[in-house]
Order: C-alpha cells, then structure tokens, then sequence
C-alpha cells in the first residue's frame, strides 16, 4: 500500500497509488493512514484518483481512519471513479463522507 | 428489489451447478485474501468481453468484481476461518438471459439468514457508531438477482444468477 503525502498550504493531500483498496490492502491502508495521522497530518485530503476498485473492506477503513481522525481535523474524498463511488452509495456512506471531483474542488470548498 | 429465491435445488441431479451445461470459466484459488483480486478482476474482463455499454447492465462487470471480492472475502474469513490449506472453485458462463457465478468451497456452512435481504442501517451523523463492516451481503443482494444454495458432503456450493437483459434493479 503506497500513499504520497503532498503538503498543500495546511492541507494534506493524500494519494493512494494502488489500484485496489479490498480485504487485502484495508488493514494496510488504515494503519498507514493512522501514522499520517499521527505524524500530525489532521486536515486531509484523500485522492482516489488511481484506484478503480473498493469494496466493503475498504470502506470499512476509510470508516476506521474518519473515526481515528474524529475531532481533530476534516477528511475530504476526492478522484472516486464511477465504480468507486457507486460503492460508497450502495453502502450510504456518500452522506457520511465530504466528497468533490478534485483537489481543488475540496481545497476551495474550505 | 428484486426477489432473492432461495430455492432447493433438485437433487436427483447431483450437485448444483452440475447440470451438463458447460462452464466458461474454472478456475480453483487457495483460500487466501491475496488470492481474491486476482479472480474478482478476472470475472471483470469475462463479463465486459461479453457484454457492452449499450445493454441493460453497463456495470455488469465491475458489479460481478465487487460481488467476487465481497463473498470470496467472506469466506476465507468465516467458512474456513483460521483453518488453513482451503481451496475456493470458482466457475462463471452466460446462460440463457443470465449471467451465472457458482462458488465452491469446503469451509463451515453458511448462516440462513444472510441469504435474505437486508441493508445495514446506521445513523450517519453519529461518527463513533459507524459500522466498519457487515455489509457485504447486502451489497451481493443490491446486485444479484437470483441466489441458490446447497450444503452437501461438507461443501459449500452457491450460485448466482444476475439478468443480463433487463435491469432489475428497485
């Protein structure tokens, strides 16, 4: 599991650069999260861009790593493929999430 | 939604999903998480190879993937469990005006009530209490259409049936 961090003003962008976030890659994905989060990264920006496949494992993490966050910062979702965002709705959790089409959308939406 | 049957199979003909009618894929993973994508993406490409943007189902193929992931994930977490050394068959074809998946495998027998429909309910402004997990079934039930199931001499066989001319979708 690969993620850039890219340091944008106060906001951390977050590229995940799998293609896959699924039962294998989740507990990876959230742990590595975790340590952004601890390193002091809190107001995040997660860019979807180059994954074309989530399923319930994934969400789940995402899930994980909102709560871990919890009040401490925000997390916007951005990049989500037809396919992955059509996995959040089948779950719901589109209403749970800050989603934009891209960086910038999220970055001016502050 | 559409109607899940669950229904008996008749089993003077054997097991289900033996039924003379060919298979156009056949292919046995070990029961390992890092063996699943491989397989669900596999079922991708067998499904956009055979249909296109124009039918009734232009996600045909990425919906099977996450259907494959969702349920090859549940079992090797909770049929074979800590055991290890399972094997998992998978077998996919067009029949008919279905798509039809048949999944194998020699874990523990699946619990009844995950073959009914249901949805994972949850309070959306309430962030601690947001599941986690738990929805996989109800992710196979938003997409497939027709569910059977057979438990005999300790193997699992469970077979899907997705309509690929219509669109039943609720």
């Amino acid at each position: 599991m690969i993620i850039n961090t890219i340091n944008r003003d106060e906001l951390s962008v977050l590229e995940v650069m799998n293609n896959r976030i699924d039962s294998s890659s989740a507990v990876e994905f959230k742990d590595h999260m975790k340590g952004i989060i601890d390193d002091g990264n809190h107001q995040l920006v997660l860019d979807l861009g180059r994954v074309d496949f989530i399923d319930s494992s994934g969400i789940g993490a995402i899930v994980g790593v909102l709560k871990y966050l919890g009040q401490k910062g925000t997390l916007a979702i951005v990049g989500m493929s037809q396919t992955v965002d059509r996995v959040f709705r089948l779950t719901r959790m589109d209403r749970v999430f800050s989603i934009y089409p891209t960086v910038e959308d999220a970055v001016s939406s502050r | 939604m559409a109607n899940t049957a669950l229904c008996q199979p008749d089993l003077l003909s054997g097991n289900l999903g033996d039924d003379g009618i060919d298979w156009h894929i056949n292919q046995t993973i070990d029961a390992n998480l890092a063996d699943v994508g491989g397989i669900s993406e596999a079922i991708q490409t067998y499904c956009l190879f055979r249909s296109n943007a124009d039918s009734a189902v232009p996600l045909l193929g990425p919906d099977m993937n996450l259907v494959l992931s969702e349920l090859l994930t549940n079992i090797v977490k909770h049929a074979y469990g800590a055991s290890r050394g399972g094997k998992i068959e998978i077998r996919a074809r067009f029949s008919g005006q279905f798509l039809e998946v048949l999944i194998i495998d020699q874990g523990c027998a699946l619990p009844e009530n995950v073959l009914e429909k249901s949805r994972v309910e949850f309070d959306g402004d309430d962030l601690f209490a947001l599941p986690e997990g738990g929805f996989g079934w109800s992710i196979v039930h938003s997409i497939i259409d027709e569910i059977e199931y057979q438990r005999t001499g300790g193997s699992n066989r469970l077979l899907l049936r997705k309509n690929i001319f219509f669109n039943l979708e609720g």
